[in-house]
């Protein structure tokens, strides 16, 4: 029933991993148990009153379930409370397994009824002034929401304890080569996997794991799905939990020797649910992979997912026919680290394994370095880290601006309650009462703003966590315990942090008694607005520095992620195909696939253009190769690396590319090695291409007569350059990160498993068309596309058939929330700063409302008042951007640090604009009150108090 | 267990009701979660009724100060859920419980000496 999982939800949410982990599956259990006896026992008793018998018992049996959940409820609320408390708080000296001593409890409740006092009577001030509460929960929601977003990030990269059991031992172990920076590594071979297996100590357990993409066939449609292969080990010692059947047994990697006739296989529960709809019956079914059959055993949960994001199906293996490979590297090792191991001990040890393997096998180039990394520090990135700490101080920023802006209106609602105050004080309330009083009336302000800010912030980081699916899901923001914590203590700090001008003003005016000062305008309303006018003056100027980095991030982010940069992207729709092994076993067959695909292509109606490639632009992840210079061969294992795709030669006109030396691929560069003539002639070279970046970052290889004409060695066969393309944005980050040298084979030549079809809509040459319009034409293509490949091969699948445009949209995404976010951290930064210079001149109004009066009165002329007031709020605007102009020069430093290479970006332009726009605000802000005060009929206002 | 032996049973006194009950529903025979659950409300006549949470939050602490331990022995497969787990009392424990119950009599003793109950009947 629901309320089983509503409790099991809340068990999960409410209590600490580590107790769910050890306890949470029996409690659950215990729980059902309870509910079931509740249930049964009841029903008798119930029956035996013999009125209505259906109804009683249906009501006494709602009310026992009702009374069941909460008593089970309060058990959960307060076990959560113990438990978390217990992780902050070490027990005292004494071992008690009982209950805590007994309180002093007069002493207590004495406390509490004073404190019942205060929160009602707080209740009702702030329920007397709605507009100024409204705007206080308001202003202090957005900024509280904006402030939780951005933790609940930090919560989960930086602070949540690892998702996986025992986290803090457990790395990933990597390759890598004598010239590759620190940051570079890449899987490993089976057979170097296994020696380091076999040959080293420091772990408690080192596992291997392949990724790889099969076609899944035999259901309605083929479909490519992306698949884990792995020891029953790995998963053990990952902890994961499965939420149906059960994990890989012992030795099942190996699965004949069990007496099996099919590897088992696990679902991931998200594939679980979108393709047999949760259906429990899939246990056991068969299923049919790269055209061998695997059995379901069992569904793991959501909750596990480890580095590569996304995997459909775990499959038990032993790797046993690969034990001796070498020349594969995608063996990526997990391991846990031996008690009492630390990551840079086991990678001396690896390293020193490593070392000895290099000399066993001189040709792989392996060097004497291995890479242990911890699954903490892997995730996120030290540029991650930098961006997302550099968010929490710009929404803290903003928080302090909102406090600000909320103080100001305390300090005129303060005011407001002088007399009341006073009144309060004469009947006998003391010093330290009254404080209590006005803290409770702001902290419970701030608590309710804290809550909505909590809603919204929830909003926000679901809409995050969906426009981050390249995160590991553990690693997801979420709202949990830590999030709402934080949420609520912040606001309890702000609501004390906003409330303290007011309530320490009220209290130290406590000498000269209010109740005789019957004049408003006063000096001590003078040093008041001095306050206020303080506080709109720092406001101003945090606004600045917060918009000022806003819009220089933003600038930055969105010039520099071009989305198309250097191709053209409208028109294009792409589709990812992956041949099987099974069924393409060679070169040859995947050749002879191309040959049939590029015949269909060709005939496809409203296709401007065709292309294969390997990669996408703004791709995620590419594959690399050494090569080597024929001319000038490097020492064995100190051979450059470079990114690599194999393309069609149509892909430079399909995606509009440009050349800049040399020339493209033309058709003399295709067949090379099918032709047996060439082959008589001596070993075949083929053509390649590479870009703009390659010519650079290699420029001390080659000479100054340029790249073209060079011959290279690369996957095992010699090539020779033909011509250099202009450079695009091939890899994700384009723009905001360096360029990678890249270099680019024929597919004819080279032809590779995995490949992308481009496509280029009929009618997106002409440069008028809305870019929208074209796309649809491209989307338009999709079904002919599918149909055309099922007519090939009916088995072959197709995947993520989408338009370019799409492709870049979702690889964007991440930075463009980032951006966003800013942008509208900056808008309500802005709003707040207006709102405080309005609030100030609409009060200033209010005090010298006889004195204007009295103006008016004896022939002032309108437009002189409005200038007085004018004058005095672009005089408080100009001194808060005078003030936030170092600290925007702070924050642009500070940018320029998290953004390695932004630097450039950076320019004046800004920060003149932001200034130029904070200045209009505040000039717009202080005129209408000041207007408003015009319209003040003397005589009335001569009149008043 | 050189823990054991350094701590005395009387340092954990007074027991709470629940952590006194379940040594007592386990002093009987291994019990899983639910069972100790039910045995304390059957003997307590549903007296104490505790929340599946209250007894793992004791459980967990129980464990901690070696009150009591996970027992390996199950019940006949066909009866057995691969979901409970069974508890068993240590001698620590057992200890504990002793000295619990003994503090408890001379309490009740004391009452009984002063006719507290009879005067305020």
């Amino acid at each position: 029933m629901s309320g089983q999982r509503w409790f099991s939800r809340a068990a999960r949410w409410l209590l600490p991993t580590s107790f769910m982990r050890e306890f949470g599956q029996e409690l659950l259990a215990a729980v059902g148990d309870r509910r079931r006896s509740r249930l049964h026992l009841r029903l008798p008793q119930a029956s035996r009153s013999r009125r209505s018998l259906q109804d009683v018992s249906l009501y006494r049996r709602g009310l026992a379930l009702v009374v069941f959940w909460l008593a089970e409820l309060r058990g959960l609320l307060v076990l959560a409370v113990r438990e978390r408390l217990s992780s902050v708080i070490p027990r005292s000296g004494r071992h008690r397994a009982g209950r805590l001593a007994p309180r002093d409890v007069p002493q207590r409740t004495e406390w509490i009824s004073s404190m019942r006092q205060d929160l009602v009577y707080a209740l009702r001030m702030i329920a007397r002034t709605p507009v100024v509460t409204l705007i206080a929960v308001v202003s202090l929601a957005l900024a509280l929401a904006a402030n939780t977003t951005i933790f609940a990030i930090v919560n989960s990269w930086l602070i949540r304890p690892s998702p996986y059991a025992d986290g803090e031992r457990l790395v990933h172990v990597w390759e890598t080569r004598p010239d590759f920076a620190d940051d570079e590594w890449m899987p490993t071979s089976p057979a170097t996997f296994f020696d380091w297996q076999e040959r080293t100590d420091s772990f408690e357990a080192l596992q291997p794991l392949d990724y790889r993409s099969a076609n899944l066939t035999g259901l309605e449609e083929p479909e490519q799905l992306l698949t884990a292969r792995t020891t029953p080990e790995l998963l053990e010692m990952l902890g994961a939990q499965t939420v149906l059947g059960r994990r890989f047994a012992a030795g099942e990697g190996t699965f004949k020797a069990s007496g099996a006739t099919s590897r088992p296989l696990l679902l991931r529960e998200t594939f679980w649910r979108d393709r047999f709809g949760r259906d429990a019956a899939v246990l056991g079914t068969e299923l049919m992979l790269d055209g061998e059959a695997h059995t379901v055993v069992g569904v793991l949960s959501d909750q596990f997912e480890l580095w590569n994001a996304g995997v459909d199906v775990w499959i038990a293996t032993d790797f046993a026919d690969q034990r001796d490979v070498r020349d594969t590297q995608d063996i990526v090792a997990v391991g846990k680290l031996a008690v009492g191991v630390t990551a840079e001990q086991a990678r001396q040890e690896v390293s020193a394994i490593t070392a000895d393997i290099d000399r066993e096998n001189p040709e792989l180039g392996l060097g004497e370095r291995a890479v242990v990394i911890g699954f903490d520090e892997q995730f996120p990135s030290p540029t991650d880290r930098l961006l997302v700490n550099t968010l929490l101080l710009v929404v803290t920023l903003v928080l302090l601006v909102a406090c600000f802006n909320v103080a100001g209106l305390y300090l005129a609602k303060t005011d407001a309650r002088r007399s009341e105050l006073a009144v309060r004080e004469a009947l006998g309330a003391g010093r330290a009462r009254l404080l209590r009083q006005l803290l409770t009336e702001s902290v419970l302000l701030a608590l309710m703003a804290g809550a909505l800010g909590l809603a919204l912030g929830s909003w926000a980081i679901a809409g995050l966590a969906s426009s981050l699916d390249q995160i590991p899901r553990p690693y997801l923001p979420q709202v949990d315990f830590n999030v709402v914590l934080h949420a609520l203590a912040l606001s309890a700090l702000a609501g004390v942090a906003f409330g303290a001008p007011s309530t320490l003003q009220a209290v130290r005016r406590r000498a000269r008694s209010p109740l005789l000062d019957g004049t408003r305008g006063g000096t001590s309303s003078r040093s008041r607005k001095r306050v206020r006018a303080a506080l709109v003056v720092t406001q101003f100027a945090l606004a600045l520095a917060i918009l000022v980095g806003a819009a220089v991030l933003g600038d930055a982010v969105e010039r520099r992620l071009d989305k198309d940069a250097g191709f053209e992207s409208d028109g294009l729709l792409a589709a990812s195909i992956t041949l099987s092994q099974h069924r393409y076993p060679d070169a040859a067959a995947m050749r002879q696939f191309e040959v049939l695909l590029a015949e269909e292509l060709d005939r496809l109606a409203g296709a401007d253009s065709w292309a294969l490639t390997s990669t996408l632009p703004r791709a995620n992840s590419w594959p690399v190769t050494s090569f080597a210079l024929e001319r000038r061969p490097p020492e064995v294992g100190r051979e450059p690396w470079s990114a690599w795709s194999a393309i069609t030669p149509s892909m430079m006109e399909t995606l509009r590319l440009q050349m800049k030396e040399g020339r493209a691929f033309d058709s003399g560069d295709l067949h090379a090695f099918d032709d047996s003539a060439a082959e008589a002639r001596g070993p075949a070279i083929g053509s390649v291409i590479v870009n703009e970046r390659f010519v650079q970052e290699f420029a001390d290889l080659f000479d100054e007569a340029g790249v073209v004409g060079e011959r290279i060695q690369a996957h095992g066969q010699t090539w020779e350059i033909v011509g250099v393309v202009a450079e695009f944005a091939q890899s994700r980050m384009h723009g905001l990160e360096p360029a990678r040298s890249w270099i680019y084979l024929p597919y004819d030549q080279y032809p590779t498993r995995g490949f992308q079809v481009v496509v280029r809509a009929a009618g997106s040459s002409t440069a008028s068309a809305d870019p929208r319009e074209i796309d649809a034409l491209a989307a338009s293509l999709a079904p002919a596309l599918r149909r055309l490949v099922g007519s090939i091969d009916e088995t072959q699948p197709v995947s993520d058939v989408q338009t370019v445009n799409a492709h870049i949209e979702h690889t964007l995404a991440g930075p463009q929330f980032i951006v966003r976010l800013l942008a509208g951290v900056g808008a309500l930064a802005l709003a707040l700063a207006a709102m405080g210079i309005y609030g100030l001149t609409s009060f200033t109004v209010a005090l010298q409302t006889r004195e204007i009066g009295l103006r008016m009165a004896i022939g002032a002329q309108s437009s002189q008042v409005i200038r007085q007031f004018a004058r005095s709020g672009l005089q408080l605007s100009l001194a808060g951007l005078l003030l936030g102009v170092p600290l925007a020069f702070v924050v642009m430093r500070l940018f320029d640090t998290a953004l390695d290479g932004l630097g450039s970006a950076i320019s004046f332009l800004p920060l003149v604009a932001v200034a130029s726009v904070l200045g209009a605000v505040g000039l717009v802000a202080s005129y209408i009150p000041a207007r408003h005060a015009t319209r003040i009929d003397p005589l009335a206002a001569l009149q008043q108090e | 267990m050189l823990h054991r032996t350094e701590r005395s049973a009387e340092g954990l006194l007074p027991l709470s009701e629940p952590v006194f009950q379940i040594l007592i529903s386990l002093a009987a025979h291994d019990l899983h979660g639910y069972g100790v659950i039910r045995d304390i409300e059957q003997r307590t006549g549903r007296a104490l009724v505790l929340s599946a949470s209250t007894l793992y939050g004791a459980v967990k602490r129980m464990m901690r100060d070696q009150l009591l331990e996970r027992s390996n022995e199950r019940p006949a497969p066909e009866l057995d859920d691969e979901r409970r787990r069974y508890y068993r009392i240590t001698d620590f424990g057992r200890e504990v419980a002793a000295a619990e119950s003994e503090r408890i009599q001379r309490l009740a003793g004391m009452v009984r000496d002063t006719d507290f109950l009879a005067k305020r009947s």
